[in-house]
This record gives C-alpha cells, structure tokens and sequence, in this order.
C-alpha cells in the first residue's frame, strides 16, 4: 500500500508540475502551482483560449487496474484540456472512507468524488449537477432518462453513474441438469428457488446456495419487500420506515432458516470463511449458486472457468415487481466546497463521453450508461462479458425499475441487526415472526 | 532566610541558556518532553474528548449536541451491548487464567538448566510476538473451520469433528485457545520470577524430605504471588480490550457470541456512525477494567506473600 501511496503522490506531482508548466510558458504572469492548488479563484490570469487555468482533484476507491486505466484517462484528460491540470487521490476501499469522512467533517472534500449507494450520508457535501447540466457542461444527450434517474434524488442530480450493474443469481446450468431441478427463468419465484437449492442439495449433497453477500439483511432483504410494493426506508423522511407491518419479512426469515438447516446453504461460521467472489463455493463446485453483481459475474465465471449463467433475483410469482434491479455501481460527484466546479464537470463529462477514455476503463467500474459507449464497448466483448451485457439488457427489456435505492444513514446499524437476527433464526434461538417484529422495533427506535 | 532567597535568583539571573539548559529540573522536563507530548496528544485530549463526546450524539459528520445521559441510558436497554459486555467477562474469566497457568508450566520447565533451553524459550515466545497479527487470526480461522485441521486430528482420535464457528455456543472457545496459546509473556516474567526465589529455600526443602510436588506448592508458588499478581492484572487488562480476533474471524458472530466489548464499540464509532454512544460504552469499559483491577488488588492482600513482609 505504501508503495501505491508513494506511486501515487510522484505521479500527482508530476502530472502537476508538467501541467502547470506548460501553462506558465503561455503566460508568463501566470500564478506559480502553489497559488492555483491554494483553491483561490484565479479568472484574470489565463488567456481567453484556454480558459481560466484551474486545478481540480479527482479521488477513487477501487483495484489496482481500476487505478491504472483511471490513471491514463486523467492523462488523455489533460492532453485535451491543457488548462486544467488533475490531482489523482487513490484508494482502496476502506481507507477511502476514512479518508473522505475526514475531509467531510473539515469541509474540504476533493473536487471530483466517487460515491455509491451511501450517498445520503454524503448529501450536505454534494454539489447539485442540474445547472452544470442545463448549461451544457456535462453532456448528457447520449444517455436515457432512466439512467440518469438511478443517480437522482428528488429532482437533484447528485452525480452520473459511473457505470450500471444489476444484482441477480448466478448459476452453474450442469449442476441444475444433473440434479434434475427446474432451471430458473426470468420470473421465477422465492419458492422455486427454495425447491431447486433444496433439491440440489439431496441429490449432489452440495450447497444448492452459497450465500447473499456477506450482508444479506441488506439490500436482499430490501429487495425481497420492495418486490411486494414496499419499501424499507422512507422515501422522504429519514426519521421513518416505509412499512409498518413487519410480516412482509417473514418469508425472507423462513426461506433462509429452511435452506440452512437443511444443509443446502452455508451455516453462519461457513458463511464468514467465504470472503472474496473467487473464493466463492461455486468456483469449486461446491454450490450451485451464488449472489453477484454483474459487475463481479465477471470475475466468478472466469475463476470457475465452466458455462455460468445469470437471473434476476428470484420473486414474489405473478404481479410481483421483477427480481433485479438496475442500479448505479457508482457515481463521480463533485463536492459543493469545489471552487472549480465547471473544470470537474468537464472531467466528468470526458469521463463518460469519450470513447477514447472508455476504451481504456472498459467498463470496470459496470456497463456504461452512454449509449455510443456502451455499443462500442459490446461488439468487442469476450463471452463473460457478454453475458453481464446480456442480462442488463434483458432487465432492460424486461421492464426492471431503475430507481435509487433509498438508504437512511442508519442503515448500518439495522442491517448488521439483521443479520444477528438471521443468525438467531437459522439456529432456532428465535422464530422468523419475532425476527421481523425485532428488526422493525429496532429499525424505528434506531431512527428515532 | 531572606538573604538566601536573593542569592538564589541572582545565581538563576547570570546563568546562560547552555547552563540554564543543563539545570536539573529543566534537562529533566526536556528528557520527559516526548512523553508529556505524547500523552497529552494521544491520551489526555482524546480522552478528555471522548468523555465529553459520550454526553453528545456526535456522529463524526455533523456538530456535536449534547443529550445528557442518553447514551447510557441507551446501553441499559441495548440488549446487543447487554451481550457484548457477558461475552467479554466469560474470554476473561476463561482465557486469563489458562494462560497464565500455560506461561508457568512452561516457564518452571524452562528455567532447569538443560541444554537449549534459551532456544525452547525463544520459540515459545514466537506465537506472542506475531500472535496478535492479523494473518495468524486467518490462519487459525481455517485451522478451526469444519474441514480443518483440529477436526482431522480429532477425527483420527475417532472423535466427532466440532462445527465450532458455526455453533453460537462453540465459537468463542477457538479464540480462548488462540489467546492461551500466547502465553509468552507472561512465561517470560514467570520465568525471571523463578530465577529470584533463592536456591536456599530449595536446598532447605530437600534436606526436609519435601517432594516435587510439595516443594513447588509450598515453596515455589507463595514466592511466585507477587509475580502472579502483576501478571494477573495485565493479563486481565489486556483481556478486556480484545479485538483482533473476533474482528478477523468471527466478525462477532455467529448470533453475536463473539461480539466482544471492543468490537461492538469499534462498529458503533466507525461503521455506524455512532461516535456518542461508542465514546459512553468506553467509558463504561474502562469502569469495568478499573474496578476489575481494583477487585482483584482487593483480593491480593489475602493471597500474596512479600519475603520482606
């Protein structure tokens, strides 16, 4: 990590001195580096053709290939825009957090940032993007509405997805053949997919399951009930729930209890040892299925290496909403502290527009929401890739929704109570009715 | 008296700063510098900080306000830290004295004078050196999983494998072996405890008749007490903040039997967002570790033996 750090602070440094220099060599009076990093607004110094010099800081959580392909797109960025000249911060996925609650709490987060579904918690350090939108600095006219929905929270554009993913099932087809189970479709229900794990299970004695996440009284749990027309969190309110009848989350209780203590999904201490997706039961045949991202499909059929297939989340039977959603991955936001906010937007907007750049991230961050981007990107994709391509589109046509999940900032705390109360289920310490009467309590008296 | 007290500022007056800098009470405080530094930033501040913390519903992201005892009124009704704080004192209650009794066994055996003993000492150290590693918590992770070793050996006794992260009544035992099995500290403050008892009181014993047994009980354990003391109450502190271990392997589960204090704290400070309450609960444990302490210097005084008493 050090060494990253270190990579990561010369690179800055130099893209800085190179980018600042070239601009000095314009115009002699320019400011030196120092005073343009300072933030302070320098509009009388740049020449009318390059536009004001700006300096603008762009920060990331991610892999190792993520911060290589981000990096050579800063780069092509600069080439473009000689006038503003990017400070790259990189990190990995815990230290982002740390690193971005301290810069919240001092008011000085970086210009451009990247943020998922947490969102909320980040919403006073937000810049709103309707105007920069309306304005033309960030183009938004290969894209459709839906898209730029999944990042809007009443009516304010809080970022542009990164890229888009969908949640669902991945399967391993042989397995269900040998078994002899009904192989999922699109619609299929929570007690299909019951029957085909336990029926695995008997006959390979396998795990027709391997697990929901490491949090599966997260976002499954909300899934399960927004696919009966609920909603966990208030829409509005964040000192509300958004149901007020725990008996919605019953059948989720008892689904997961039924399967783990029938042997056909991991107990709670086997759950804890699987902690990456290659690390995942399916990629040694152990299970016969598993809960991704489309994102992450990518890297379970590559560490398996035989024919995985994906579906939609199994559902509520006839009209239920569909199982999966499409959801923004992640999103580059600007901060409302940024003084550069048109040089950030234009980052964004050469982030997602360029195909040049696109080429180069190819989709690590999900399945790009601009169509010229998403249709090259396709025809030159590999058969694994394909697929995650296929299955968006399909929940596409399919009619999947598209909107934010909501979240509340104490959804941390619930979930993880959630997940206890699973535990307590699965080993018969309470039933799948006090489960749901414990979490809904709890959820309200959190809030409050 | 008067005379002297003028004498004294005008000695203080003509010293110049190489020789105000060598004066006892100054090169003391600049020698004590780094720790006065020290502490007040890392310690006194933050701790300060944090009692005042306890009384708010600071949430890192927003101003403190100040809610007065609602913190800890919250934890009496919080039946997770109500867990928390039983699962802490059982690790304590079991892995403390095991440990301790593992560092003296060992300890007495590595203190005769056979050949390689320093070598023996050395490697029983090890696991207390790199014990509290990260790495050394997944390994013994997958030593304890249901197709782990400790099940294969067990088995080839013909015995029954344990599932034991996945029983909420077994997990917590793999982690009050792993804290056992660092023992080494404490061994090495046995270890120079045995070699103070005078020989003189052995050589008396043997010319008695005593027998192993009988020495080692009457003789080598009174001398030991203020060692097991000392040891005792480190332990016991070092016990209560226990983190690591249910952090890496257990995450605190199954159903929160491993959710140790410190780990609950930890999700309630940086995960949740729930600085106030994290800050009331560690205040709570540090009363819990003082009055524990205070217990078991309470007790001391009928167990302990001072050969100068």
């Amino acid at each position: 990590m050090k060494k990253i750090k270190v990579t990561a602070f010369l690179l800055a440094t130099m893209l800085f001195i190179a980018a600042c220099g070239g601009g000095a060599a314009d115009t002699p009076a320019a400011t030196t580096p120092t005073d343009t990093g300072g933030g302070t607004t320098t509009a009388n110094q740049a020449e009318p053709a390059t536009g004001d010099q700006a300096n603008i800081r762009v920060a990331w959580w991610g892999s190792q290939v993520r911060h290589d392909r981000t990096m050579e797109v800063i780069n092509m960025f600069m080439e473009e825009y000689p006038h503003i000249s990017v400070q790259a911060e990189f990190y990995d996925p815990d230290g982002y957090w740390i690193a971005l609650n301290t810069l919240a709490v001092a008011g000085d987060v970086w210009d451009v940032f990247q943020l998922g579904s947490n969102f909320p918690i980040y919403r006073d350090n937000i810049l709103v993007l309707n105007d920069l939108i309306a304005q033309g600095h960030i183009d938004l006219s290969n894209t459709s509405q839906d898209f730029i929905d999944i990042t809007t929270d009443f009516g304010d554009v809080v970022g542009i997805s990164n890229g888009v993913n969908a949640w669902g099932i991945a399967y391993d087809p042989a397995m269900f053949e040998a078994a002899g189970a009904t192989l999922p479709n699109p619609h299929w229900t929570w007690w299909e997919f019951e029957e085909a794990a336990l029926q695995i299970h008997a006959e390979l004695g396998v795990w027709g399951m391997s697990q929901f996440g490491n949090n599966p009284g997260g976002p499954v749990l909300t899934q399960f009930m927004f696919q009966q027309g609920i909603e966990f969190w208030h829409p509005t309110d964040t000192s509300q729930l958004g149901f007020d009848d725990p008996s919605v989350m019953v059948g989720f209780f008892e689904m997961w209890r039924n399967l783990v203590q029938a042997g056909a999904a991991p107990d709670p201490g086997e759950a804890m040892l699987i902690t990456d997706i290659e690390g995942d039961p399916v990629v040694t045949g152990d299970a016969a299925m598993t809960y991704v991202a489309s994102n992450q499909f990518i890297a379970l059929a590559n560490a398996a290496d035989r024919p995985l297939r994906m579906v939609p989340l199994p559902s509520h039977g006839p009209g239920s909403e569909l199982g999966s959603d499409i959801v923004s991955s992640q999103m580059f936001s600007i901060a409302n502290n940024s003084a550069h906010p048109e040089a950030a937007a234009a980052f964004i907007n050469f982030f997602q527009n360029s195909i040049a750049a696109n080429e180069v991230l190819q989709g690590e961050r999900g399945i790009p929401i601009m169509d010229h981007v998403r249709y090259t990107l396709q025809e030159a994709a590999d058969p694994i890739i394909a697929e995650t391509y296929a299955f968006i589109t399909m929940l596409g046509e399919l009619g999947a929704g598209t909107g934010v999940i909501l979240g509340n900032p104490n959804q941390g705390e619930v979930e993880d109570f959630a997940n206890l109360l699973l535990d307590q289920v699965v080993f018969d310490m309470i039933t799948p009715e006090q489960a749901a009467q414990q979490l809904f309590d709890f959820a309200q008296s959190v809030i409050n | 008296m008067k005379t002297i007290a003028v004498e004294e500022t005008v000695v203080k007056r003509k010293l110049t700063f190489g020789q105000w800098m060598n004066t006892d009470t100054v090169a003391g405080y600049v020698f004590a510098l780094p720790f006065i530094v020290g502490f007040l930033a890392m310690m006194a501040v933050p701790m300060l900080l944090s009692f005042y913390y306890s009384f708010t519903d600071f949430n890192m992201l927003t101003s403190p306000t100040f809610i007065g005892f609602d913190n800890y009124v919250r934890m009496w009704n919080d039946m997770r830290f109500r867990n928390s704080v039983s699962v802490t004192f059982r690790f304590v209650f079991f892995s403390v004295p095991v440990r301790l009794v593992f560092g003296l066994m060992l300890a007495y055996v590595l203190t005769r004078k056979t050949k390689g003993v320093h070598f023996y000492r050395s490697i029983y150290y090890l696991p207390t050196l790199i014990g509290g590693s990260i790495a050394v918590a997944l390994v013994w992770g997958q030593l304890f999983q249901n197709q782990g070793v400790i099940n294969v050996m067990l088995g080839a006794f013909g015995l029954d494998g344990v599932n034991w992260f996945g029983n909420p009544n077994n997990a917590l035992w793999p982690l009050i072996f792993m804290s056992v099995w660092q023992f080494g500290s404490s061994m090495i403050i046995f270890a120079a405890g045995l070699k103070d008892i005078p020989e003189t009181y052995y050589e008396a014993a043997e010319i008695d008749g005593a027998n192993k047994w009988r020495i080692f009980f009457s003789i080598t354990i009174p001398c030991l007490t203020p060692i097991i003391l000392y040891n005792l109450v480190m332990q016991t502190i070092a016990a209560f903040m226990t983190f690591t271990q249910a952090f890496i392997i257990t995450g605190g589960g199954p159903a929160d039997s491993t959710n140790f204090l410190a780990l609950y704290i930890y999700n309630h400070a940086f995960n949740w967002f729930n600085m106030g309450y994290a800050s009331a609960m560690s205040w709570v444990l540090l009363t819990m570790v003082g009055v524990s302490t205070a217990f078991i210097m309470w007790t001391s005084k009928k167990w302990t033996f001072y050969a100068n008493e």
